[in-house]
């Protein structure tokens, strides 16, 4: 039966998924002026970055090579290559990853985040029903912490594919107490947590689940057989986990983290966020400020649980099953602790591991923590019939509050300033309804108790969920299958070219990892983890950066360091660049009256000025205009007017203007609003009223400029080679985890390979292993001559994981079949054919296998093969004749496995219709 | 000596002897007469010719099959002395006695009887393909049987011996013999009742494979070649298995046969007894299968089944190799017998309605006995030659008492002559052609690590000898146009830098044999 539910509830989900929206925020890109194409359009929730920027195009670029075959050991299309099975969070194995690779786009996207969503409820629920919870609790409990906080929020991270299974771990844990072995599915449900892809969330429920053995197990021998089961999902995993920590320890990431001074906690003002969820606002609402510059909403909301959730939770009354119900209340409590960094909590981070780990999202412990709690409440007052104070509670509320709302509504918008009137009112909405649905849920509780009708329990999963599932219902984006990484005019131009490694400067036009949809190469790599010596070569060429932390200025001599052949721009790079002001702290209006803003010329030549534009996280319709005018004088020397459209938020605007300054005069810049208004305006950002400004002035570096349009550019650096120091070469083969080069030079010399020479990475010539020089790239010298130079990424701590995940597998399936010993014996005796004679068998076997061979050549004659064959630099028949070696494998084992197939089939049907005869 | 079963008569004992000494075993012929097989034999001759030169197995010399098997015939020449008669004695007498005593007790347990085991005796003595590394899977399956029927630790402690020693002697077939073994005890640990009992058993065989392969790699270790073994094993393995392979054609597909060559040709073609073989298979597992359906899967029918998973696994590493179909023949032909012994039990029950079928099968497999031996019927008509070769001693010192014939001999001889004329002791020869025994008639060394040019003929391999070339300057180098270009592809085709290198930096000087180009090193390389 459940069986059959769960199968149910996997196809309407199935069915769910091809709905012509996708729940993907593809609008992020909107952000990027490359992707709006000249008109910037505002995002949902512009929270969402990394699911489009980070998770999808390594899903993607997982997807692309596995379905061609290939492991993707190796991403060779960022930051100059870096380990990407080793990167946890591309979550290449994770169950959820799996079914992404199977379906398309328009249905996989929505699969994967609705899948997740389902699961999460269900094993909440059986976690909750486990605890002897009854239903209608449990499925508030499950609403709760699926539908709420953390889950909701984070649910296109990595982090809930391991979040996910903490209920149903629980479960199996709690299982176990009454029973006498723990579940075979344990280890299993604990590997597809270690494959979800995060390793601080994984280190949170492991600590979580270990606690909650202990204290629900004791120490005795079943702790013993946990703590095995445990070893052998680490076992099972360790293909993962071995190159994750190699690539960890040779990571930016763990050194930035432990060199710099980060904060891992939640302002202590964001505890008020677990009441009041929308307190700042949220940022798929029309309003949002976050608590602090190092933190944002989805950090701080983890732990809200809802009012009635966190009422419920924290009600005081003696439970059925104390030790539970001590157990959550003391992980809401240190969760809280810890999350907010109080003392003594706070000692933690002085264990040397815990200082750099993102420790304050255990705060997803007091989400989940208070839905059990709340569950466990509901049920007792269901159980004890306790509806009095209840129904006086509500009651009161609402008659207490409705007047309230009315009087703070007035007061509002009689006394409130013009500027946050509208945000008093959207708060005032929201506490009413957070309020509101607490006395009504109190209320209708009281009738429940008095009178169990679904109707009613209907009502109490409506107002539970007014408070969470409505309230971030429209948290995560849906967008349309057609503006998912669309082909722009730059992502078009720079296929257009020779292939070639792009970086982008000024705005972020074509985002690191973004082009792994595209297949271009970009210089950089926004991983978590990221290659330590590539980026800090990468930083020492380029050290000037801006406030979107990109590269802001370029010279030709490191670029071609670094092998980088295209420069992707928002101004013209054959210019000088003077800053005349370059603080950021504030927002200059523009709505009020013109700003000018005078300087002196460097060089004669004016190019155009840079600025950084703020729209206000809306589409306006205004435009400004920009003037050159002689200080003196006030003659006009150049102007242009800048469409409202255009610019984007909080992005650089190169603006052309072309004209011949003299250099011993002053000049003016003056910015003139046209058709500005409170609601319709664009601002700049600067400081005191002054803009941010770069002029550029004319001066010719070398870059070729292959397009341009609006404010971006696309230029060539010449002379760039990703090979260098050979006279003559020629790249035989060339993959992301080799590179097999034949050249011929006429003298002795060093050669350099701009790819990131990482462990595992093996360079021969000729044959013969060779030792590379130190440095992120390959460097060596080579002989004269014609000369063969492979490069192979072979890594052995990866096959040394890959051996021992194959050993924890056949343990792991040992196990499983061992414990089904006596299922398999029943099945294969209820296979069994009683009684049949020589003659008979000998006939049924001829004839089904004459039937089998039939068969089996009809379908190779009418379905032929037509496979490509398999690149191979050898020199045989099969290469020289272009054929592809496993046809015959195929048509071979293939047909000894369809023979053996039909016959057995066939002979089994004769036996049995003899039988029946 | 256990394996050797006491009651073994006299005839029995005698054809084992003789019948080897007299016909050989089909694939290496007698040791007294017959041409000596340049690729085959010759591979063997070169490497061992190269170690008794100090050069290191693998490290130095890129073998294809496992140490053991090279390493005794190391030893023989040392204490024998080298000659093309030791090598035949080596693979014929004790390689074919070793595999009889193996694979005879296997068809006991199969249950042929005296007369039936006789023939089946004289059949696989005189089949081809039977050498020592084949065999040995069926001394596993031996000792697997005499585990499970036994539970003697013992036999456990054996098994996992003689299955380390099989990969020692042959990647391949050590690799599928492990394997194999490892998923017999991975499905018996599942059904087994008693599991201290069975993991003893585990234990055992870890133990054994584990004394051997320790043993092994210290030895290896200490002289210098353990990590270059392993380095080779991987690459045997990865490249006999990949597109990389280098010998194999595609299989041709019956219509377009038919068409070509005609129905009868194409019935009779070593294609088809590749095909026939497969279908013997299936026919026994299928036989398995049923049997198992119907409540009769026991020790033998295991053994039946190893027996043809084994062949299974021996097809499917012929495919695109139907030429070597005689690889094939030991799982099949023992398949065949235990048919047979079954059929002629019908035929034995009066009123039997399955005489007929029984008659009709038993024809079939005749027939198809028959078409192998037709196959092979020269190496029996050679046998008086043999005869006359015995006290026939006119050749050069490294035949021993191999009678060759004299197109041959005057082929070694001239080639011989030219080498010890124009190089010294210490010069390299290159041979481009597939002629490794020439290393062995002239006792020089190869500058590269490959005596089959054949072999290196993915581009990584391809500069390794251009490398080994170019640094070692081989003094000649040989081109015969008359050896077998290996699927019809030319060494000159298969390694195009090594040809480019040696005619920008090597003089075509002379033919000799009439086919023999020599090439010699120009004074500016």
């Amino acid at each position: 039966m459940k069986i059959k539910i769960l199968l149910i509830t996997f196809f309407l989900l199935f069915l769910l998924s091809f709905v012509s929206k996708i729940i993907f925020p593809s609008d992020i890109l909107n952000y990027f002026p490359s992707f709006t194409e000249g008109e910037w359009q505002a995002t949902h929730n512009s929270l969402l970055a990394d699911p489009v920027l980070q998770f999808e195009p390594w899903r993607h670029f997982a997807k692309e090579n596995i379905l061609r075959g290939v492991v993707p050991l190796w991403n060779p299309l960022n930051g100059g290559g870096s380990p990407f099975l080793a990167n946890p969070q591309v979550a290449i194995l994770s169950p959820f990853t799996i079914a992404y690779y199977l379906l398309p786009i328009s249905v996989s996207l929505n699969f994967l985040t609705i899948s997740k969503l389902v699961l999460f409820f269900i094993f909440s629920y059986v976690y909750l029903r486990k605890l002897k919870v009854s239903k209608l609790p449990a499925v508030l409990g499950s609403l709760v912490v699926s539908t709420s906080g953390f889950f909701i929020t984070w649910i296109l991270w990595p982090h809930t594919n391991v979040y996910v299974f903490l209920p149903l771990l629980l479960y199996l844990i709690e299982k176990y107490k009454f029973e006498s072995r723990l579940s075979l599915w344990f280890p299993l449900v604990y590997v597809f947590s270690i494959l979800g892809g995060h390793p601080e969330t994984l280190f949170h429920i492991s600590v979580l689940i270990v606690i909650y053995a202990i204290y629900r197990l004791g120490f005795t021998k079943k702790l013993v057989f946990f703590s095995s089961y445990i070893l052998l999902s680490i076992l099972i995993s360790s293909a993962l986990l071995l190159p994750f920590l190699e690539y960890l320890f040779q990571s930016y990431a763990l050194q930035k983290r432990t060199t710099e001074a980060l904060e891992f906690y939640l302002p202590t003002l964001s505890i008020f966020s677990n009441f009041v969820p929308f307190l700042l606002g949220a940022p798929h609402t029309a309003f949002y400020k976050s608590f602090s510059s190092y933190t944002n909403f989805q950090e701080t909301i983890g732990g809200y649980a809802g009012l009635i959730g966190l009422i419920f939770g924290f009600r005081y009354y003696k439970p059925r099953d104390k030790d539970i119900k001590v157990f959550w209340a003391a992980v809401s409590i240190i969760s809280i602790f810890i999350a907010y960094n109080i003392f003594p909590f706070n000692l933690l981070k002085q264990i040397p591991f815990l200082e750099i780990s993102a420790d304050h999202r255990v705060i997803a412990f007091l989400n989940f923590s208070l839905g059990i709690l709340m569950a466990l409440s509901i049920d007792d007052l269901l159980r004890k019939r306790k509806d009095n104070f209840l129904r006086a509670f509500g009651i009161i509320g609402i008659a207490f509050f409705l007047p309230l709302f009315l009087l703070l509504f007035f007061v509002i918008n009689k006394f409130v300033q013009l500027q946050f009137l509208e945000f008093g009112n959207y708060l005032l909405v929201h506490i009413c309804l957070i309020a509101l649905s607490l006395f009504l849920f109190m209320f209708f509780l009281s009738m429940y108790i008095r009178r169990k009708s679904i109707m009613m329990g209907a009502v109490l999963v409506i107002l539970l969920f007014s408070q969470t599932g409505l309230l971030f219902i429209t948290y995560n984006t849906l967008s349309s299958v057609n503006s998912y990484y669309p082909r722009t005019s730059l992502i078009n131009s720079i296929l257009k070219q020779e292939k070639g490694r792009v970086l982008e400067v000024g705005n972020h036009n074509l985002p690191p990892n973004s082009n792994l949809i595209y297949g271009i190469e970009q210089a950089e790599n926004d991983d978590a983890i990221e290659l330590r010596e590539y980026r800090e070569f990468f930083d020492s060429q380029l050290p000037i950066k801006n406030h979107l932390k990109n590269v802001d200025q370029v010279e030709i001599s490191p670029l071609r360091e670094l092998g980088i052949k295209y420069v992707v721009a928002d101004y013209d790079l054959n210019t000088s660049v003077i800053n005349l002001q370059k603080n950021i702290k504030d927002r200059v209006h523009l709505y009020e009256k013109a700003i000018d803003v005078s300087f002196h010329p460097e060089t004669p030549d004016l190019a155009g000025i840079r600025l950084i534009t703020i729209n206000f996280n809306r589409l306006n319709s205004c435009k400004l205009s920009i003037e050159v005018r002689e200080k003196s004088t006030d003659k006009l020397v150049g102007n242009t007017t800048v469409s409202c459209y255009e610019v984007s938020d909080n992005g650089f605007y190169y603006v052309p203007l072309q004209s011949y300054l003299d250099i011993s005069k002053d000049y003016v810049i003056r910015f003139s609003p046209i058709d500005f208004s409170n609601s319709n305006s664009i601002g700049l950002l600067g400081e005191s009223g002054r803009p941010y400004i770069d002029i550029l002035y004319k001066n010719a570096k070398g870059f070729k400029e292959l397009w341009s349009e609006n404010s971006l550019y696309l230029f060539q650096v010449p002379d760039v080679n990703i090979i260098s120091g050979f006279d003559n070469y020629k790249i035989i083969n060339e993959t992301s985890t080799n590179l097999t080069v034949e050249y011929i030079n006429e003298e002795k010399s060093e050669v350099v390979i701009k790819r990131n020479n990482y462990n595992g990475w093996n360079v021969k010539i000729d044959g013969k292993k060779i030792k590379t020089k130190q440095g992120p790239f390959f460097a060596f010298h080579v002989p004269v001559g014609k000369h063969l130079i492979e490069l192979n990424y072979k890594p052995t701590v990866l096959y040394l994981g890959a051996a021992m995940s194959f050993l924890g597998l056949i343990l792991y399936s040992f196990l499983v079949a061992r414990h089904n010993r006596d299922k398999l014996i029943k099945l294969f005796r209820s296979m069994l054919i009683k009684k049949i004679d020589s003659y008979s068998s000998l006939k049924y076997l001829t004839i089904s296998l004459t039937v089998a061979v039939i068969v089996t050549l009809t379908i190779i004659w009418v379905i032929p093969l037509r496979l490509k064959p398999v690149f191979s630099t050898a020199i045989n028949w099969y290469t020289a004749n272009q054929y592809p070696r496993y046809q015959d494998y195929i048509y071979t084992i293939g047909g000894i496995f369809l023979i053996l197939a039909i016959a057995i089939v066939v002979f089994y049907i004769l036996v049995v219709l003899n039988r029946k005869k | 000596m256990k394996i050797l079963n006491k009651r073994m008569n006299l005839i029995d004992l005698l054809i084992i002897v003789v019948l080897p000494i007299i016909f050989g075993n089909l694939l290496f012929i007698t040791p007294f007469y017959g041409e000596v097989n340049f690729i085959d034999e010759g591979q063997f001759l070169a490497w061992v010719n190269h170690m008794l030169n100090g050069k290191l197995m693998f490290r130095d010399i890129y073998i294809t099959y496992g140490p053991l098997y090279v390493y005794p015939l190391y030893v023989l020449f040392k204490v024998f002395g080298s000659s093309v008669f030791i090598l035949r004695i080596y693979f014929i007498v004790i390689g074919t006695i070793a595999s009889v005593l193996v694979i005879r007790p296997v068809a006991k347990i199969l249950g042929l009887e005296k007369k039936l085991l006789l023939i089946f005796t004289l059949f696989i003595l005189l089949l081809p393909g039977l050498t020592v590394r084949h065999s040995l899977p069926f001394l596993s399956i031996y000792l697997l049987f005499k585990s499970r029927t036994t539970n003697k630790l013992v036999y456990s402690l054996w098994l996992g011996i003689v299955s380390a020693f099989t990969f020692l002697v042959s990647q391949e077939i050590g690799a599928f013999v492990i394997f194999g073994l490892l998923a017999y005890y991975f499905i018996e640990g599942i059904f087994v009742r008693n599991i201290s009992i069975f993991l003893k058993g585990v234990f055992a065989l870890i133990c054994g494979m584990l004394s051997l392969f320790t043993a092994f790699s210290i030895w290896a270790y200490m002289e210098g070649w353990l990590a270059s073994y392993v380095e080779t094993t991987f690459d045997v393995l990865q490249m006999f298995s990949g597109t990389s392979i280098p010998n194999g054609m595609a299989m041709i597909s019956p219509l377009e046969a038919i068409s070509k060559i005609g129905f009868v040709e194409y019935f009779i073609s070593k294609e088809m007894l590749f095909l026939i073989q497969g279908l013997i298979l299936i026919c026994g597992l299928l036989y398995v299968v049923c049997k198992s359906l119907v409540g009769k899967f026991n020790s033998t029918a295991l053994v039946l089944l190893s027996v043809l998973l084994y062949g299974f696994y021996l097809y499917i590493s012929v495919i695109g190799r139907s030429g070597n179909f005689f690889l094939l023949l030991v799982p099949t032909v023992t398949i065949c017998f235990y048919f047979i012994k079954l059929l002629t039990r019908n035929l034995r029950l009066t009123k039997s309605k399955l005489s007929i079928p029984s008659i009709v099968i038993i024809i079939l497999i005749v027939a198809f006995f028959i078409r192998i031996v037709a196959i092979y019927r020269p190496h029996f008509t050679k046998f008086p030659l043999s005869v006359e070769a015995v006290p026939n001693s006119k050749n050069i010192p490294l035949f021993g008492r191999v009678s060759v014939p004299d197109s041959q001999l005057s082929y070694v001889k001239e080639i011989d002559y030219y080498i010890q004329k124009n190089t010294g002791k210490n010069d390299y020869i290159f041979f481009l052609s597939n002629e490794p025994a020439m290393y062995f008639f002239a006792d020089r060394l190869n500058p590269t690590r490959y005596d089959l040019p054949y072999i290196p003929i993915t581009i990584e391999k391809r500069y390794e000898v251009l490398k080994d070339i170019r640094e070692k300057k081989p003094k000649l180098i040989f081109f015969n146009n008359e050896s077998w270009p290996v699927d019809g592809i030319s060494n000159k085709q298969r390694l195009p830098e090594v040809l480019d290198f040696i005619e920008r930096h090597y003089s075509k000087k002379t033919i000799l044999n009439g086919a023999v180009e020599v090439y010699t090193l120009n004074s500016t390389i």
